[in-house]
């Protein structure tokens, strides 16, 4: 990220902080959304079926049959409103494949990063699943300038037993990034488990690798004492960090609060809201 | 001209009509040995297992020695299909093999693939593989896309691509024929390396004839084999006992470690007299005033100035006969004696030893099959020491078998084409004992190793006996669900002596790996692995990482993907993590990741026409950390290394 202190430009002193930040400590500030996930410290790519696997794992897509609308909200990640993200995505599942698209933004009017998300996913024979999703995101750095790239994420999931899942996923296949200056935007891969130990009761494991980073494991497990309730906890050992979260789950509607806190950055919390329309 | 008919020409294939016999191989391999060739990039195993996939055995006129030629069979299983057979009196077909009881059907059902109940003399009629002439042709090109330094610094005097072509023409199965050619990245010729041979099988006495190119495998390996064998793998007991074949036709690329010239086998009952004489000029490195061999390099490469001077520089004649008893499954004796003859006295640099310009070599090898038990061995003889291995191996029942092995190589054993078990792959100056257990339970199978051994006249920058000692466990899970498991866990302690110090202390890697393999459908099948390791000395320690990901799809029985995307992170080469991938057919690539990085790939193979395929791969390299990969005239200005590779295969 050295090219952006080309440009000398006045910024107060509290908002280079907020950039450095930005620039430097990527994973932890810029989680991908879903309150439910960030509960479970983005264990669930085996299980994960909501709106939101259009930017975790696109296979889950192709899971229901309902549309939905989801909606993620993070105010002010570590105590700081600079950072604060937001999302939507949608979900319309057809005979033959599920579509959705999704539409992120994060940081504040000096450093703004955007994205489009287009999704497809289709099932096959009930149990095993696939998802592709085209990114276009854009990078604006007030008086500096604007990037752009497109970041392609391939999925799949598979139920091993109707009670064992599988799950994979590749961030950035394309290993693309913004202007010239290449690992701009991660390339990941990852891949984990899930596992039904009762119908109300899933554990998950997942296992992480960033490029250029160390290796992340990731453990979450979630809980649904009623049918209306669920209650989520996760940890994490790279970056170190634990979560957790309940969910309120209504006829058509449903409701997350997540919390994150992750060793050396603090708190952060996470709103999400769903809306399931008409079965197909 | 000439040479682009000569590419025409040599188009090759091997497709047998009922099953793609490429994917076959690479799974039977998978199944089979998985790590235990370590930064080998070689066909020869690849070759056994072509080698007896065209060459099946008639199981209605087999010995047990020449069932256990099979690798999937051991003495136990051999012993057992043979009495079925005197029971039933002849096969009439492989699907009676699943008559027997208390062997491993596993195994019964890899072993099929290399084994036929029609005589080889006879032809069936329906049976195509019986046909009267059959031809192979193979044709293979591979190329980095970037230019190592070798070529842009013109050090290197030929061109980028790699070539390869292989002609195999058979005529009623008794008489066989193969032409190959080989052309090596910055060699100049594209038949820098030539190799031919002509062989007569069965007819009357004679067993087998070979005129061209040729390799002997005698015993247990611990004075004559070929170049390549396996070493301590995953398969605890089987891959331990060695199965002789004997004489070999020629077909891999090694440019140096064959033999050259006649050889042929004669059968008398239970005798087998062969005589083999061989005499080709080998690469090495001659000192200018004396003409001593200081050095005989086996790389083949001949690109730049200074392997062009060392290229078929000296020559090497060999003549030996091997006279066995065989008492089928009872008991067989042999006995080996061949000379060595080099044009220059040797003089190397690398080994105190081999010193002279003839060498010879006596060896006796000994079966003897009593109840469930094969006790087997060779002592060997090089004029200065006798080295020995004893082994015995025991099936105590179907689900239940281990090997213990017992070797001792002199430090003063000097040797030439010797591939005897061991640690340091030398069969000299190792003194060890292997333990293998193998066990099928209900919950899978379980493979476990532990050999200790020590170099008593040092090793490395060691002066006094330093040793070490191996434990590997292998767990290979039945089905769950769509899943199988397979977990492996294996530790080296080796003797160390630290840069600058006295004192021997030791070093140790241990490495964990797990996996998961989905048959998702008939057709698509996924793999994900992990794998992390640790390497320590009593001053630091190092830890490596990989994850990788593998989508293997059928589009049809014509059309075949299989693509990979991995991601590894290892602090140094110290801590490096092997990978086998799966290639085009004939390549076997198990290259060492090491540093920060990702690598993909991308194979396909389609079949069209019935006669021809084409298999394309192309893979990519991508290590953002560094600026350059590579090393010396590999060495490439970029950080990433970009592969392309083609091969078609014709047959007729």
């Amino acid at each position: 990220m050295k090219v952006l202190f080309h440009h000398t430009v006045n910024f107060p002193f509290p908002l280079v902080i907020v950039l450095c930040f930005l620039l430097f400590i990527n994973i932890a500030a810029q989680s991908n959304p879903g309150a439910r996930e960030i509960a479970l410290s983005h264990s669930g790519i085996a299980t994960q079926r909501n709106s939101f696997c259009i930017f975790n794992n696109p296979a889950g897509l192709s899971r229901s049959q309902t549309r939905e609308l989801g909606l993620y909200y993070s105010p002010s990640p570590f105590g700081l409103k600079e950072l604060a993200n937001a999302s939507a995505a949608y979900v319309e599942p057809f005979s033959f494949a599920s579509f959705a698209v999704a539409f992120t933004t994060y940081g504040f009017n000096l450093y703004r990063e955007n994205k489009i998300a287009f999704s497809a996913s289709k099932s096959f024979y009930n149990y095993f699943y696939l998802g592709i999703t085209a990114i276009y995101q854009t990078l604006t750095i007030k008086n500096y300038g604007r990037g752009n790239a497109i970041n392609i994420i391939l999925g799949g999931q598979v139920d091993l037993t109707d009670k064992l899942k599988l799950g994979f996923a590749i961030e950035n296949l394309l290993r693309s990034s913004y202007g010239k200056e290449k690992n701009q935007i991660p390339v990941i891969y990852k891949t984990g488990l899930g596992y039904y130990l009762l119908k109300n009761l899933n554990l998950n494991i997942s296992i992480e690798k960033e490029l250029m980073f160390p290796v992340s494991v990731r453990g979450g497990i979630e809980y649904l004492p009623v049918k209306f309730i669920a209650i989520r906890a996760g940890v994490n050992n790279y970056p170190t960090s634990f979560s957790g979260g309940i969910g309120l789950n209504y006829s058509f509607l449903q409701v997350d609060y997540s919390f994150n806190e992750n060793q050396n950055l603090g708190f952060s919390h996470q709103f999400g809201l769903s809306i399931r329309l008409n079965k197909f | 001209m000439k040479k682009l008919i000569l590419i025409i020409f040599l188009l090759y294939s091997s497709v047998f009509p009922q099953t793609d016999s490429n994917a076959l191989i690479n799974r039977l391999i998978d199944s089979y040995i998985e790590n235990s060739m370590q930064n080998v990039e070689s066909s020869q195993i690849y070759s056994l297992f072509e080698y007896l996939l065209d060459n099946p055995v008639n199981i209605n006129k087999a010995s047990v020695a020449d069932l256990i030629v099979i690798p999937f069979l051991d003495y136990s299983t051999a012993e057992k299909i043979i009495s079925l057979r005197n029971k039933l009196g002849r096969f009439d077909s492989l699907s009676q093999l699943d008559q027997l009881k208390d062997v491993s059907k596993r195994n019964i059902d890899n072993s099929k693939h290399f084994l036929t109940v029609t005589s080889i003399n006879k032809n069936r009629g329906l049976n195509k593989s019986s046909k009267y002439f059959k031809l192979k042709l193979r044709s293979r090109t591979t190329s980095i896309i970037q230019t190592p330094k070798g070529f842009t610094e013109n050090k290197f005097i030929g061109t980028k691509p790699k070539y390869y072509s292989r002609l195999k023409l058979y005529y009623h199965n008794n008489y066989k024929a193969g032409i190959l050619i080989d052309k090596d990245p910055g060699e100049r010729s594209i038949n820098d390396f030539t190799s031919a041979h002509l062989s007569l099988n069965n007819i009357g006495y004679l067993k087998k004839l070979i005129i061209g190119d040729y390799l002997v495998e005698f015993g247990q390996g611990l004075v004559l084999w070929s170049p390549y064998s396996f070493s301590k793998s995953a398969e605890a007991v089987n891959t331990v006992i060695k199965r002789p074949r004997t004489l070999i036709e020629y077909t891999s690329v090694d440019e140096n470690q064959y033999l050259r010239g006649i050889s042929g086998t004669v059968n008398f009952n239970n005798f087998n007299i062969t005589a083999f004489y061989s005499y080709h000029k080998i690469d090495a490195g001659i000192d200018s005033v004396t003409h001593f061999v200081k050095s005989l390099p086996i790389d083949g490469y001949h690109r730049t100035e200074n392997e062009l001077r060392k290229h078929n520089s000296t020559g090497e004649k060999i003549f030996g006969s091997i006279i066995s008893l065989n008492i089928p499954d009872i008991f067989s004796l042999g006995f080996l004696y061949y000379r060595t003859d080099f044009d220059n006295t040797l003089s190397l640099t690398s080994n105190n030893y081999l010193r002279g310009d003839t060498f010879s070599f006596y060896s006796i090898s000994y079966n003897l099959f009593v109840f469930n038990f094969l006790v087997n061995g060779e002592l060997a003889y090089n004029g200065l020491s006798f080295a020995g291995i004893s082994n015995l191996e025991l099936m105590l029942n179907k689900k239940f078998s281990f090997v213990l092995s017992f070797r001792n190589y002199p430090s003063n054993f000097y040797n030439l084409k010797s591939a005897g078990f061991s640690e340091s792959g030398k069969t000299q100056n190792e003194l060890g004992f292997y333990t293998g257990i193998k066990w099928i339970t209900k919950f899978g199978i379980f493979n476990l190793y532990f050999d200790q051994y020590k170099f008593p006249a040092g090793k490395g920058k060691i002066f006094f006996p330093s040793g070490g000692k191996d434990f590997l466990i292998d767990y290979f899970s039945n089905r769950i669900g769509l899943a199988k498991i397979h977990v492996k866990i294996k530790t080296e302690t080796r003797d160390n002596q630290e840069k600058g110090s006295n004192i021997i202390s030791s070093s140790s890697k241990s490495s964990f790996r797990s996996e998961i393999l989905t048959s998702v459908t008939k057709n698509l099948n996924l793999k994900t692995r992990f794998e992390f390791n640790v390497f320590k000395t009593d001053k630091h320690s190092e830890k490596g990482f990989l994850m990788l990901q593998d989508i293997n799809f059928a589009l049809n029985n014509n059309l075949f993907l299989s693509g990979r995307f991995l991601l590894f992170d290892t602090d140094s080469y110290e801590s490096r993590i092997y990978e086998f991938e799966k290639d085009l057919r004939g390549v076997i690539f198990n290259p060492a990741l090491f540093g920060r990085g990702m690598k993909w790939y991308i194979l396909f193979h389609y079949r069209f026409l019935n006669t021809l395929e084409l298999s394309v791969k192309y893979s990519e390299l991508y290590k953002p950390g560094e600026k350059s990969l590579g090393s010396g005239n590999s060495e490439i200005p970029v950080n990433f290394d970009n592969r392309i590779s083609a091969q078609l295969d014709v047959k007729l």
